[in-house]
């Protein structure tokens, strides 16, 4: 009887320590440790000149011998089809609101409604490097600067909240001499102003 | 009496150099047996010593986030020191993953990380990073859900464990105004 409890005993054993042999092949549980981040994000809602090799000027705009044979002048170092933009804005909000993009000419005296135009297309979603998917108020073509502030763009769902890089709006700009005295200078102040006001 | 003498003296002499042979010949040996029953080890903590590391048990991470930033760091972030440190130790002679997510509030999936080579005692280890370092000037990856890295050599690393050195950046593409938060979550596994 003695030696039937020690071989069952000992049977046990082997087998437990054939277990635990077999319980250290077994892939060991993951382990995990966790962390808490907390950050503070400061609204913005900005607008500013942008300019690159292609986009040439910024707070000015030279037109320095103006052809008055010409019926549309461009500014210096620019002509037509050229691939380039005189002047670049990029607007950068997060508040979540849509926003428009407005122009206006303050002219100098002298100069006819017409006489100063300029050429805007869809802006560009500088994060995603396509062009955005807000809303033109014209057609795409040669306009007159506005004498008031007059939206033309507005933020559409994806460049409502445009952070970091914004959206990029290029202009170009022409003159048409066509009733301008010669030996004159003219200028024609342009704002762009970035507002949650339609 | 003489030959007793004689004989006695021989048999003196004959076990002296009996004797002699004791100790000046074989080899006596004794020996014992060393059992050892070794702990498994599969850990992984944060670093906690402040010297090192500009967050300690990586608590408190906070942030000031500049929208117009792809790249913000974290406030008591320094050139001199990782943010954060997580020492990972095994002995299964397995290999192991360190793993990451980020889950809960508007955070998640905005937060970078600087993640060089880790080292065993100093050394770097041979193992691989899922993102290599980026660069100066080069944009952080974002902290992904899965693999950042898998052991080497160092799937065997005790007893001090392979040490990462790790920095956290947050982007500000796409967040609101306001406050922001997340769980960052890394895991030790065997399963990749």
């Amino acid at each position: 009887m003695f030696y039937i409890k020690t071989l069952y005993i000992r049977v046990v054993s082997l087998t437990i320590f054939l277990l635990m042999a077999a319980f250290q092949n077994v892939i060991a549980l993951d382990q995990s440790i966790s962390t808490t981040m907390n950050v503070t994000v400061t609204p913005v809602f900005s607008i500013g000149f942008y300019s690159d090799a292609n986009i040439l000027y910024s707070i000015t705009v030279p037109f320095s011998d103006v052809d008055p044979t010409k019926s549309m002048v461009y500014p210096n170092g620019r002509s037509e089809n050229d691939g380039k933009s005189d002047t670049g804005v990029v607007c950068v909000s997060n508040i979540g609101d849509a926003w428009y993009l407005k122009i206006q000419g303050i002219y100098s005296e002298g100069i006819p409604d017409a006489a100063v135009k300029y050429y805007y297309d869809q802006p560009y979603n500088r994060n995603t490097g396509k062009t955005a998917d807000g809303s033109l108020a014209f057609n795409v073509g040669w306009r007159p600067i506005p004498k008031e502030a007059t939206t033309i763009y507005t933020a559409g769902n994806t460049d409502s909240v445009n952070t970091p890089f914004g959206t990029l709006s290029t202009f170009s700009f022409a003159v048409d001499p066509r009733g301008l005295d010669a030996d004159k200078t003219y200028t024609v102040s342009v704002t762009y102003t970035m507002t949650t006001a339609p | 009496m003489r030959k007793i003498l004689l004989i006695g003296i021989t048999a003196i002499f004959a076990l002296s150099l009996a004797i002699a042979n004791v100790y000046a010949g074989t080899p006596q040996t004794i020996q014992t047996t060393v059992n050892a029953t070794v702990g498994s080890t599969f850990s992984i903590a944060f670093e906690t010593n402040g010297t090192y590391v500009s967050y300690p048990g990586a608590s408190g991470l906070t942030a000031a986030v500049d929208p117009a930033s792809d790249l913000n760091y974290l406030d008591n972030h320094s050139t001199l020191k990782p943010d954060i440190g997580i020492i990972v130790k095994s002995n299964e002679n397995i290999q192991w993953f360190l793993k990451t997510a980020t889950a809960g509030g508007s955070l998640a999936g905005k937060l970078l990380y600087y993640l060089p080579q880790p080292t065993v005692d100093g050394t770097v280890t041979n193992g691989t990073l899922t993102n290599p370092v980026p660069g100066e000037g080069n944009p952080w990856p974002k902290i992904p859900n899965g693999t950042i890295y898998t052991s080497g050599l160092d799937k065997i690393n005790t007893p001090n464990g392979t040490y990462f050195g790790m920095s956290i950046g947050v982007t500000g593409s796409g967040l609101a105004p306001g406050s922001a938060a997340c769980n960052l979550i890394f895991t030790l596994t065997q399963t990749p």
